[in-house]
């Protein structure tokens, strides 16, 4: 088993951890609130000299990303980091990473997007991303994030997938909290050295010179992205193979969703993110009065932990989901959406609402997460009637 | 305040200006903790950050892993690192707290005219003039070190040496803060002998 040591650090010092202990090749940035903390932090370990990380400042989240891509497909160990706006002027890349088929981890200090301008904490960045090929993992608090971080690196290259990496800004990025931290050996031999042979095709092989990033036409176009599909479906497996892994080295062993007193419950809220810690509590109080109630939290964004999902929820009577962005489309957020789908299949759905909490860094108590538990309640029970199935959790109206 | 779910979380809300290190003085109180292997977590109030503004924290210590990440609404400890604070925004101080919360205020004004302001005829109340301690040991009014000196002692949440080990690490680890460790480790020593229970 790994050493371990507890610290107190915020979840920018942790991931900035990750980052030193990981040792990328290749960080191309352009600094944003919450995010710029961030790579201050990890600034200072490259001025020091304590990582061999080549450290691009670009002009803005495009480049950076465009950066990214190119020392990526070169075959360096890439990351790159940003925030709200910064991610929704990353997106046009996204794609391109992700059909050029590049391996590199982003890590989306998740932040609002405008306007009004808010620096604060909501999800709307990250379901930019939804679409894009990326993995997406959401971590709940800074030691999520750091361990997400040392997961990606090795998820990522398996699959050759550029990943995400979410971690709630300020919420967790600037709290700090104890965080239990491996050594630097376990987490180099875990990811292990960086290097061409990780890559396929290296664009840098002379021997077997490559194009990426070519011109498809029509005849072609669709191949690609089929079998784009197809691969992406393969992830699955890529990512349960690297959680097993890292939990037989570290003890901690994570899964797609985590499941929180679901075995009898009759209720279930669902959300991502720091929100998760606070709906736990809601959870337990309502169980001490007797309600039968439980939580999921979605920790595979991307690709969607579909059968989990219609496993966990099998059995109860009703589902609130929690999301933390609105699709501002009569349909649900995105996380509604998603969870929605994802019982399609099962023979009995139970009753659905959502929730749209926690926007632009609205703070988020206990009590109102039982509020929703007892809106479904009676929602479900035909006590209280809906005009629609989306609504807002915390609004002054 | 022991919540349902832990009867061992200890709740803390901060108040002060930015610019005073009221932030890193509720990091470091949760820090210290965790040195003692307790839970420890410290979340400011997300505010545009700028200085001389009112600034708002919460810390929590537990026994137990720390899942809420709600501020701290009901808290047992409120600590007041600016004077003026209980002019300005007394109802923002005073939310959530009854006849049980502990006020630990950062002033050189009497206990009775605390209490009076701030409307606590009979709460436990201790009182500490950390800025005149910061001003002498290193001339800044940045008084955290000397508050967090009065908290150790006003509360025993977690132990002197405990707050010096994590001092010491914080200032060591900065290179601008470093030459400043003799000067704010003499605060927080003189904030803790030099605090005093109101009657």
């Amino acid at each position: 088993m790994a050493q371990t040591k507890v610290i107190a650090l915020t979840g920018n010092q942790a991931a900035a951890e990750a980052m030193r202990q990981i040792n990328f090749d290749v960080a191309a940035v352009y600094p944003i609130s919450p995010q710029t903390e961030l790579m201050g932090f990890f600034a200072e370990y490259v001025a020091n000299g304590e990582v061999d990380t080549e450290m691009v400042a670009v002009d803005g989240e495009h480049s950076a990303l465009a950066t990214c891509i190119g020392a990526a497909a070169a075959g360096a160990r890439t990351i790159t980091a940003s925030a709200g706006p910064g991610i929704a002027y990353m997106v046009e890349n996204m794609y391109v990473a992700s059909g050029m088929r590049v391996p590199m981890v982003l890590l989306d200090v998740n932040r609002a997007l405008s306007a009004p301008l808010s620096i604060h904490c909501d999800h709307a960045d990250s379901m930019l991303t939804r679409d894009t090929s990326w993995i997406s993992i959401f971590s709940e608090n800074a030691q999520e994030a750091y361990h997400n971080i040392i997961m990606a690196v090795k998820i990522s290259e398996k699959a050759m997938y550029p990943i995400i990496v979410n971690y709630d800004g300020y919420i967790v990025s600037h709290s700090i909290e104890d965080v239990e931290i491996l050594d630097d050996q376990t987490v180099r031999e875990f990811v292990g050295p960086s290097g061409l042979h990780r890559i396929p095709y290296p664009l840098l092989d002379v021997d077997k010179p490559v194009t990426y990033g070519a011109t498809a036409q029509p005849d072609y176009y669709t191949e690609c992205k089929y079998q784009q599909h197809v691969d992406f479906l393969k992830v699955y497996d890529i990512v349960r193979e690297v959680f097993d892994e890292f939990g037989e080295i570290t003890g901690k062993k994570y899964d797609f969703i985590e499941e929180y007193k679901t075995d009898d419950a009759e209720y279930i809220g669902i959300s991502m993110g720091s929100s998760f810690g606070t709906l736990k509590d809601a959870v337990d109080r309502l169980r001490e009065q007797g309600k039968k109630v439980g939580a999921v939290k979605i920790r595979l964004f991307r690709p969607f932990p579909v059968k989990e999902l219609a496993k966990a929820l099998s059995k109860a009577k009703g589902v609130a989901v929690l999301d933390r962005a609105d699709s501002f489309d009569g349909i649900g957020g995105p996380l509604f959406k998603d969870v929605a789908t994802s019982l399609i299949q099962n023979e009995n759905r139970p009753y659905l609402h959502n929730f749209i909490y926690g926007l632009g860094g609205r703070e988020v108590h206990e009590e109102e997460f039982i509020k929703a538990f007892e809106r479904l309640e009676r929602l479900e029970k035909g006590i209280d009637t809906r005009e629609n199935f989306v609504e807002y959790l915390q609004v002054r109206e | 305040m022991a919540t349902a779910t832990d009867k061992s979380m200890r709740e803390i809300r901060w108040h002060g200006r930015g610019g005073q290190g009221t932030v890193t003085a509720a990091k470091m109180l949760a820090s210290a903790a965790i040195i003692r292997g307790k839970h420890g977590q410290a979340m400011p109030e997300f505010g545009l950050e700028r200085s001389g503004t009112p600034v708002k924290v919460s810390t929590r210590i537990s026994d137990h892993y720390i899942n809420t990440r709600a501020p701290v609404d009901n808290p047992e400890i409120v600590i007041i690192t600016d004077p003026s604070l209980m002019f300005t925004i007394k109802n923002i101080i005073k939310a959530g707290t009854d006849e049980n919360t502990v006020f630990i205020v950062n002033t050189n004004f009497p206990p009775d005219k605390v209490r009076k302001i701030l409307e606590i005829p009979n709460n436990e109340l201790w009182l500490v003039d950390a800025s005149k301690i910061a001003l002498e040991e290193f001339g800044r009014n940045i008084p955290n070190t000397a508050v967090l000196g009065a908290v150790v002692r006003a509360t025993g949440i977690v132990d002197l040496d405990a707050m010096k080990q994590e001092i010491t690490e914080a200032f060591e680890a900065s290179s601008k803060l470093r030459a400043l460790l003799p000067q704010n480790l003499k605060a927080l020593e003189r904030g803790y002998e030099e605090v005093y229970k109101a009657e």
